[in-house]
C-alpha cells in the first residue's frame, strides 16, 4: 500500500513532465545524432497518431485520413515559408487551419458512412494527395515536390536545429497536455459514448453530427502541427512523404500503442519509428521485417501496449474501490425532480406494408409511474422508439408539457428532457461508473472544448457540479461505493442501477424505462422498484415498458396495454388485472373456461408465462 | 478517483520505459562499422537497394558501379594520394530516410564525398545538407536546382537532364523527317519533368506536340491515353515510362493496333522485358517491333571500348548488373575526382570543384559512361554532346549492356 | 469499344479481388488487406510453372490454386486468428501484405515478368473493339464465378450457414457452427480463388511484385460500392469503377482517373451508405 500512497501523492502529470524534460535536453547531453532525429521523427508521428486516437480510439470512426491532413499542413507551412512568412508559431497556426480545413472536407462523408466504408474512402483520400498536388504543381512543385523552403524563424531570429529540436518537443508536449484535457474531461467521455454507439449518443441529447465533426477536427489538428514542424525540419516536401504507408504507418502505431489512451499515440510512434527504421538496415530483407514486425506486433499487442500496461495494472493493484462501505440508498435525501406531462396522441406508424401502430394514445403525467406492457410484436419498442425521435410518425402528435417533439431528432428530444433506458445496458467502455453517470449530463451543461483544455473557471464549475450531480444519483441508486470501477465491468443489475443513474442526472422530464427488470434477481428488482418509486415520489414522470407483470402491478400507477399496434386496455393496476382481454391476449389465459381466478401477484418474477428465450432481444 | 491516478502513473512509467528502451535498442544498432583509417578518402553511396520494386535493381548497379570506380582508382593512386573507401547507405529511396541516414553519417564520421543514386526527390532533400556541411557530391537523380554551382557550388550532377536527353531527340527527328509529337509519360517526379521539358525543347525545336498525356504509375492499362493520343495523329510517339507500365504501353499499342513509331526514353531502356526473349519477355515480338530507345553509346557492347569493357568487368566481380549501364554514372564520379585532385593538388571539397570545372580535368578523366562531362563554372550539368547518344532497338541485355 | 472492353476486363480484375475480400468478410467480418497479393503471388506462381517449368497450363492453375490456398491457410493462423481485436487484424494483414511483397521481391526480382495466356497473346477484333483474349476470358471468368458463388450460397448448406453466420456470429455458433472452422475454409477459399486465376491476372497485369498494392485499394473500392457482403455487387462495383477509369484517362487525363473513382465512390456512398446492394439496418435500438 506504501506505494499506492506514493502515486497518490505525486500528481498525474509529473511523469510526462520529467519524461518531456529528459527529452527536450537530449541534443545538449551529446547523444548521437541520429537518435536526435528519431526522436524529432517520432514526435512528429507521435502527433498524427493522436489525431488518428481522437477519432478512432476515442469516437471510434475509421477515419484514417490523417496523411492527407498532415500533407495540407506541411505544405501549407512550405508555400508560407518560401513567401517570406518564416515565423514558426504563425507556420503552425496556418498549417492547423489548413489541416482543420482538410479534416472537415475529408470528414463529410464520414457523416453519413460508418465503420469500412469510412475507413476506406478515407485511405484512398490518401492516395489521391499526390494526384491533387500535381494538378496544382505550379504552387506545390507537383511530383517533384517543394523545395527552397526557408529555416524557420521565432520572433525574427533564426532557429538554429537545436533550438528547432525544443521546438518540435515543445509544441509535441503542448498538444498532448491538450489532448489530455480533453481525453479526461466531459467532451472525451461524450466521445466515448459515440463510440459505444450513435444511438446511445442521440438519447442522451448528444448530437451525433457535432460530435464527429468535433472528432475530425480536434484529430486534423494535430496532423497540421506535425505538417509545420515536418516542412521546417527538412527544408522540403514532397508527395511521398505523405503516402499511403504514411497512413498505414499511423494506423500501426496507433493501434499498437493503444488508441483508446492519450499517451499511447507517444508510445506507438517511437515503436514505429524505431522499429522501421532499424528494418531499413536489413536491405534486400527490409520489407520481410517491416511486415513481419507488423504481423507480431499486431499480435501481441491487443488493445495496444497500453492496454496491455492496463491490464497488468488492474490485475496488481488491491481492488481499493470496494473497501467503502455500501451506504442505505433509502438516506439519501433525494431532490425533487420536475416531471412533465408526456402526451402521445393518435399515433400510427407503418414499415412497409405492415401496421405497427395504430392510433395509439398515451399519457404520462408528473409524481405517476404509467406502464406500457403488451406481447412481443404489439408495438411497445416501436412505440418508445418514436418518443424518442429514432422513427418519424405518420400520423399523431408527441408532445412533453405542451412542446411537440415529433418533429424532432432524436438527440433535440433527449434535450427536450425525455431520458431512457436500454434493455441491454448500454455503457461505453473504458470508463468509470463516476464518469459513465456524467455523461448523462454532457448535452445539458455547456463548457466548451477550449474551455476544457484551457481549464477555465466555467469548466471548472460545470465539472464540479457534474460530478456532485453524479455522486448524488448514484448515492440514490445505492452503487455510489462503485464509482471508480470501469463501467462495463458491473454485473448486469448494477449496470440498470447506472443506466437509471445516468438518466437522473439529466433532470429528466420524463424517464423512460425499457425492460428495466429482465435478468435480475429478486434483490435487484427490489432495489431498482425502490428506487423507481423514490423517483415518481420527487415528481418524476416515469414510464416503464416491461415484461415482469408482477413488477408492474406491484410499482405502476397506470397502467396501458397494447396489442397488435393497438391500445387493448388502460386502468389501474386491479382493473388490468382482470380485464378479460389482458389475461387471454398477454398472459394466455383462458377466461372463458371458468377455472379459478388467477391471483396474478402469485407469479414470480422470472415465472410469468411471457418471458420465454427468445423474446429477449439482446 | 484515487485508483485511477495511480494507474494513470502506471501507464506513463510503462510507456516512459518503453521509449528509453527503444532508444537504447536503436543507440546499439547504429554503431559505425567500417575501419578506416583518418586519412582515408571517404566516400558514401546512397542507393534505395531495399526500396520496393524495380527501382532496388537500379540502385544497386549504382552502388556497384560506385564500388566499381573506388577499386579503379585505387588502382592508379586513389585521390590525391589518399586511398578511397566506400560505404553503402540504404536510403530505400526515401528522401526523409535519405536525410537521416545522411545526417547520421556526417555526424559521426564526415565523408569527402557523397554519391546520390536518385531519385530526384533524394537529391532534393539530402543537397541542402551537403551544402551546410560543405561536402562534395555527386548526383543522377538531377533536380531543377542541383546543377546551379550558385546554389550548389560543390554539387555536380552526373546523369544527363532530362532536357539533354531530349535535345538529342531533335537531330534524329529530322534525320527520320518526324514533325509531329505525341508524349506519354508517367506520373512519377521524372515524368513530370520529362513531359514539362519535351514540350519546351520540342516546340523550340520547331516540332509541334500534339498530346501530352500522362498515366499513373500504379495504373494497369494505358490503352486509353494512347487512343486520345491517336486522336490528334502525330508521327511518332516519345514514351516515358518503366517497369510494368511500360508492358502495359505496349500492349495497347498492339490492342489498339496503332503502328506508329515508338522512341523510349533511357528509362524504357531500364526496363527488363524489352530485353527478354518470350515467354517471359517480349524481346523480338509484334509489340517492340516499331520501337527504338535511346541509350548511352557505353550502354551498346563494343568490343572495340576497352575502357567500358573493363569497367564491366570490375563491376562484375563485385555483383552480378541487374539494370542497364545507364545506371553506372557513379562509376566516372571517382575518376573525376581523381583527375581533379591531382590538377588541383589537393583533395579539398572547393579545389576539386574548381578543377571539375577545367575542361583539361575533364578530357584527362578516364570516364566510362560518358566520355566526356562538360561541367562549366555557371553550370554543373554533364551537357553531353549529342554523339553520346544512340538510338537502337531493343536486343539482349548481357551485363548492362544490348549486345 | 476497345475501351469499353478494356475498363471491363480491368474492372474484372478489381472485382476478382474484391470477391476475395467479401468470402472472408462474410466468413469472418474481418478484412484481409493481404487478398490482392495474394493473386499476386498467384500470378508469380503461374509464371514459374509456365515458362520456369514449362508445365501445361491445367497443371499450372491447380498448382498455383493449391500454393496461395496454403499461404492463405498459414496467414489466417498466423494474422487473423490468434487476433482479438477488429482493429488490430488491419495491421496484422497488412503485415501480412507487406510481408508477401517483400517474399516476392526475393524470390522472383523486381522486374515484371509476362505470363504468357494459353487463349493466345495476340489482339483480336471482337464486336467493334479490340481486346486481349485473356481479357475476354476474365471478363467472363467473373461473371461465371460471381454466378456460382450466387448459387452456392443460396442452394447448399455451407452457404446457408456462411449467410446466417454474416448475419449474427454468435447465433451461428449457439447452434452449433464451428465458426473458426468455416472461417480458415473461407480463407482456403478466397486465396484458391486467387491463384488459380493468377495465370488469366498475371497474363494482364505481368507478374510484377507492385500488383498487391496496386490492386488492393481499387478492390476495396469496388466492394464498397457494391456493398459488403455482396457478391453480386462486385459486379456492378467492377464494372463502374473499370469504366470511369477507363473513361476518365481518356476525356480527361490520367492524373483525374482516380480522382474520378474517388468521386464515383462518395456518390454512391453518400446515397446509398452500404453500398448499392446492401441495405442499411432499419432498426435501431
Amino acid at each position: 500500500m506504501d506505494r499506492l500512497r506514493i502515486f497518490k501523492v505525486v500528481p498525474g502529470w509529473t511523469i510526462p513532465l520529467v519524461l518531456g524534460v529528459l527529452v527536450a535536453i537530449l541534443p545538449f547531453v551529446n547523444v548521437d545524432y541520429s537518435i536526435i532525429r528519431q526522436v524529432q521523427l517520432a514526435l512528429i508521428l507521435s502527433l498524427l497518431v493522436s489525431g488518428l486516437n481522437l477519432s478512432l480510439g476515442f469516437a471510434g470512426e475509421l477515419a484514417l485520413g490523417q496523411a492527407a491532413m498532415y500533407a495540407g499542413g506541411a505544405y501549407a507551412a512550405g508555400i508560407l515559408s518560401k513567401a517570406g512568412h518564416t515565423d514558426i508559431l504563425l507556420q503552425l497556426a496556418v498549417a492547423g487551419l489548413a489541416a482543420l480545413a482538410v479534416g472537415i472536407i475529408t470528414g463529410i462523408p464520414g457523416l453519413r458512412l460508418g465503420s469500412w466504408s469510412l475507413a476506406m474512402t478515407s485511405f484512398f483520400l490518401v492516395l489521391m494527395v499526390p494526384d491533387i498536388l500535381s494538378i496544382f504543381r505550379e504552387e506545390t512543385g507537383g511530383r517533384n515536390g517543394l523545395t527552397g523552403i526557408l529555416s524557420p524563424t521565432l520572433f525574427g531570429n533564426v532557429l538554429n536545429p537545436d533550438q528547432y529540436y525544443l521546438v518540435i518537443v515543445i509544441v509535441t508536449a503542448l498538444w498532448f497536455v491538450v489532448m489530455r484535457n480533453i481525453a479526461v474531461s466531459r467532451h472525451g467521455i461524450a466521445l466515448r459514448v459515440l463510440k459505444q454507439s450513435p444511438v446511445l449518443a442521440s438519447s442522451m441529447g448528444i448530437s451525433v453530427f457535432r460530435m464527429k465533426l468535433l472528432a475530425y477536427s480536434l484529430g486534423a489538428i494535430p496532423a497540421g502541427l506535425a505538417g509545420a514542424l515536418f516542412a521546417s525540419l527538412d527544408l522540403y516536401v514532397s508527395p511521398e512523404a505523405f503516402a499511403f504507408t504514411v497512413a498505414t504507418t499511423v494506423l500501426a502505431a496507433s493501434v499498437l500503442g493503444g488508441s483508446a489512451s492519450v499517451y499511447g499515440a507517444l508510445v506507438g510512434a517511437f515503436i514505429l519509428q524505431f522499429g522501421l527504421n532499424q528494418s531499413s538496415g536489413y536491405k534486400e530483407y527490409s520489407l520481410l521485417v517491416t511486415g513481419a514486425f507488423l504481423l507480431i506486433g499486431g499480435v501481441l499487442l491487443t488493445g495496444g501496449l497500453t492496454g496491455l500496461a492496463r491490464q497488468i495494472a488492474n490485475r496488481y493493484s488491491p481492488a481499493t474501490a470496494h473497501e467503502r462501505s455500501v451506504e442505505n440508498a433509502s438516506d439519501v435525501e433525494f431532490a425533487a425532480v420536475p416531471g412533465k406531462t408526456l402526451r402521445v396522441a393518435g399515433v400510427s406508424k407503418s414499415f412497409g406494408g405492415n401496421r405497427a401502430l395504430v392510433e395509439v394514445d398515451l399519457e404520462a403525467v408528473p409524481g405517476r409511474i404509467t406502464a406500457l406492457i403488451g406481447p412481443n410484436g404489439s408495438g411497445k419498442t416501436t412505440l418508445l422508439n418514436m418518443i424518442c425521435g429514432f422513427y418519424r410518425t405518420d400520423a399523431g402528435q408527441i408532445s412533453l408539457d405542451g412542446d411537440r417533439l415529433d418533429k424532432l431528432g432524436s438527440d433535440q428530444v433527449a434535450r427536450a428532457g425525455v431520458a431512457r433506458t436500454f434493455q441491454t445496458p448500454n455503457i461505453p467502455e473504458g470508463i468509470s461508473v463516476l464518469e459513465a453517470v456524467t455523461s448523462g449530463r454532457y448535452a445539458h451543461q455547456r463548457a466548451t472544448v477550449l474551455e476544457a483544455v484551457l481549464r477555465l473557471p466555467r469548466y471548472r464549475r460545470v465539472r464540479r457540479e457534474d460530478l456532485a450531480e453524479a455522486r448524488r444519483a448514484l448515492d440514490l441508486t445505492g452503487i455510489r461505493h462503485l464509482e471508480d470501477l470501469e463501467a462495463v465491468s458491473l454485473p448486469l443489475g448494477q449496470r440498470r442501477l447506472l443506466e437509471v443513474a445516468r438518466c437522473l442526472v439529466s433532470s429528466p422530464g420524463v424517464l423512460l424505462l425499457d425492460e428495466v427488470a429482465s435478468g435480475l434477481d429478486e434483490d435487484e428488482v427490489d432495489r431498482l422498484a425502490d428506487v423507481v418509486r423514490r423517483v415518481r415520489d420527487a415528481g418524476g414522470t416515469v414510464v416503464l415498458v416491461e415484461h415482469n407483470f408482477q413488477l408492474v402491478l406491484s410499482l405502476a400507477d397506470e397502467i396501458v396495454a397494447l396489442a397488435h399496434g393497438e391500445l387493448m386496455a388502460r386502468g389501474t393496476p386491479t382493473e388490468i388485472e382482470n380485464n378479460p382481454r389482458v389475461m387471454s391476449e398477454y398472459l394466455g389465459i383462458d377466461t372463458s373456461a371458468g377455472g379459478e381466478p388467477v391471483v396474478l401477484a402469485d407469479i414470480a418474477p422470472g415465472k410469468t408465462p411471457t418471458r420465454p428465450l427468445e423474446e429477449r432481444h439482446e | 478517483m484515487s485508483k485511477g491516478v495511480n494507474m494513470k502513473n502506471r501507464l506513463v512509467t510503462l510507456a516512459g520505459g518503453a521509449a528509453a528502451l527503444s532508444l537504447v535498442l536503436s543507440a546499439c544498432g547504429s554503431g559505425s562499422e567500417d575501419g578506416a583509417s583518418s586519412d582515408d578518402y571517404k566516400v558514401i553511396v546512397l542507393g534505395g537497394i531495399g526500396g520496393e520494386g524495380v527501382l532496388a535493381d537500379n540502385a544497386l548497379t549504382s552502388v556497384n558501379s560506385a564500388q566499381a570506380g573506388v577499386k579503379f582508382v585505387n588502382k592508379s593512386g586513389g585521390v590525391d594520394g589518399r586511398k578511397v573507401t566506400i560505404k553503402v547507405i540504404d536510403d530505400s529511396a526515401d528522401p526523409t530516410v535519405a536525410v537521416t541516414k545522411l545526417r547520421e553519417a556526417i555526424n559521426s564520421d564526415k565523408p569527402d564525398l557523397v554519391l546520390n543514386s536518385g531519385p530526384s526527390t533524394v537529391s532534393d532533400a539530402t543537397l541542402p545538407i551537403l551544402k551546410q556541411n560543405k561536402i562534395l557530391s555527386f548526383n543522377i537523380g538531377p533536380t531543377q536546382t542541383s546543377s546551379d554551382p550558385k546554389q550548389f557550388p560543390l554539387n555536380f550532377d552526373l546523369s544527363a537532364s532530362a532536357g539533354d536527353q531530349i535535345q538529342a531527340y531533335l537531330p534524329y527527328f529530322g534525320e527520320k523527317g518526324y514533325k509531329k509529337v505525341g508524349v506519354l509519360h508517367g506520373s512519377s517526379s521524372y515524368g513530370e519533368v520529362f513531359a514539362k521539358s519535351s514540350e519546351e525543347i520540342f516546340s523550340k525545336g520547331g516540332l509541334e506536340v500534339t498530346a501530352n498525356k500522362e498515366y499513373d504509375v500504379a495504373a494497369l492499362d494505358m490503352s486509353a491515353q494512347l487512343a486520345a493520343i491517336r486522336d490528334t495523329k502525330p508521327d511518332v510517339l516519345v514514351l516515358d515510362a518503366y517497369g510494368a507500365p511500360l508492358g502495359y504501353v505496349l500492349k495497347g499499342l498492339e490492342k489498339l493496333g496503332w503502328d506508329i513509331p515508338v522512341i523510349g526514353n533511357t528509362s524504357v531502356s531500364a526496363t527488363g522485358i524489352i530485353s527478354t526473349e518470350p515467354p517471359s519477355g517480349v524481346l523480338g515480338t509484334a509489340v517492340v517491333k516499331n520501337l527504338v530507345m535511346q541509350v548511352y553509346k557505353s550502354t551498346k557492347f563494343d568490343p572495340a571500348a576497352t575502357g567500358v569493357n573493363n569497367a564491366v568487368k570490375t563491376m562484375k566481380g563485385i555483383g552480378p548488373i541487374k539494370a542497364t549501364l545507364i545506371l553506372a554514372y557513379n562509376y566516372d564520379a571517382l575518376p573525376l575526382v581523381a583527375a581533379a585532385a591531382e590538377k588541383a593538388g589537393s583533395s579539398e571539397p572547393a579545389d576539386i570543384a574548381k578543377a571539375l570545372e577545367d575542361s583539361s580535368v575533364q578530357e584527362s578523366a578516364d570516364t566510362v559512361i560518358l566520355t566526356r562531362y562538360n561541367f562549366t563554372a555557371d553550370d554543373h550539368a554533364p551537357n553531353p554532346n549529342a554523339d553520346e547518344f544512340a538510338f537502337i532497338p531493343p536486343s539482349k541485355l548481357k551485363d548492362g549492356q544490348f549486345q | 469499344m476497345t475501351l469499353i472492353w478494356g475498363g471491363l476486363a480491368l474492372g474484372a480484375v478489381y472485382a476478382l479481388v474484391a470477391i476475395g475480400y467479401n468470402i472472408v468478410f462474410i466468413a469472418s467480418k474481418t478484412f484481409n488487406f493481404a487478398q490482392a497479393q495474394l493473386m499476386m503471388v498467384g500470378a508469380f506462381v503461374a509464371y514459374s510453372g509456365l515458362v520456369t517449368w514449362d508445365l501445361p497450363w491445367p497443371l499450372v492453375v491447380l498448382m498455383a490454386g493449391v500454393v496461395v490456398a496454403v499461404v492463405a491457410a498459414i496467414e489466417e493462423r498466423i494474422a487473423i486468428r490468434p487476433v482479438k481485436d477488429v482493429h488490430n487484424v488491419l495491421v496484422t494483414t497488412l503485415g501480412a501484405s507487406i510481408f508477401l511483397d517483400g517474399a516476392v521481391q526475393l524470390i522472383w526480382g523486381s522486374q515484371p515478368l509476362t505470363v504468357p495466356f494459353f487463349g493466345g497473346n495476340d489482339a483480336v477484333t471482337i464486336a467493334g473493339g479490340r481486346a486481349y483474349p485473356v481479357e475476354i476470358a476474365l471478363i467472363v471468368i467473373v461473371i461465371l464465378l460471381v454466378g456460382a458463388l450466387v448459387l452456392i450460397s443460396r442452394r447448399t448448406m455451407v452457404g446457408l450457414v456462411l449467410l446466417g453466420m454474416s448475419e449474427d456470429r454468435e447465433a451461428a455458433q449457439l447452434r452449433g457452427v464451428n465458426v473458426r472452422a468455416m472461417a480458415l475454409s473461407a480463407f482456403v477459399a478466397a486465396g484458391a480463388i486467387a491463384g488459380l486465376l493468377g495465370l488469366f491476372v498475371g497474363s494482364k497485369t505481368f507478374a510484377v511484385s507492385t500488383l498487391g498494392a496496386a490492386l488492393a485499394l481499387k478492390g476495396f473500392v469496388v466492394l464498397a460500392i457494391g456493398g459488403f457482403g455482396s457478391i453480386p455487387g462486385v459486379l456492378v462495383g467492377g464494372t463502374l469503377v473499370g469504366l470511369v477509369e477507363a473513361y476518365a484517362s481518356r476525356y480527361l487525363g490520367g492524373e483525374y482517373a482516380n480522382l474520378s473513382v474517388f468521386l464515383i465512390l462518395i456518390a454512391v456512398l453518400l446515397a446509398r451508405p452500404a453500398g448499392l446492394f446492401v441495405r442499411s439496418k432499419e432498426r435501431v435500438v
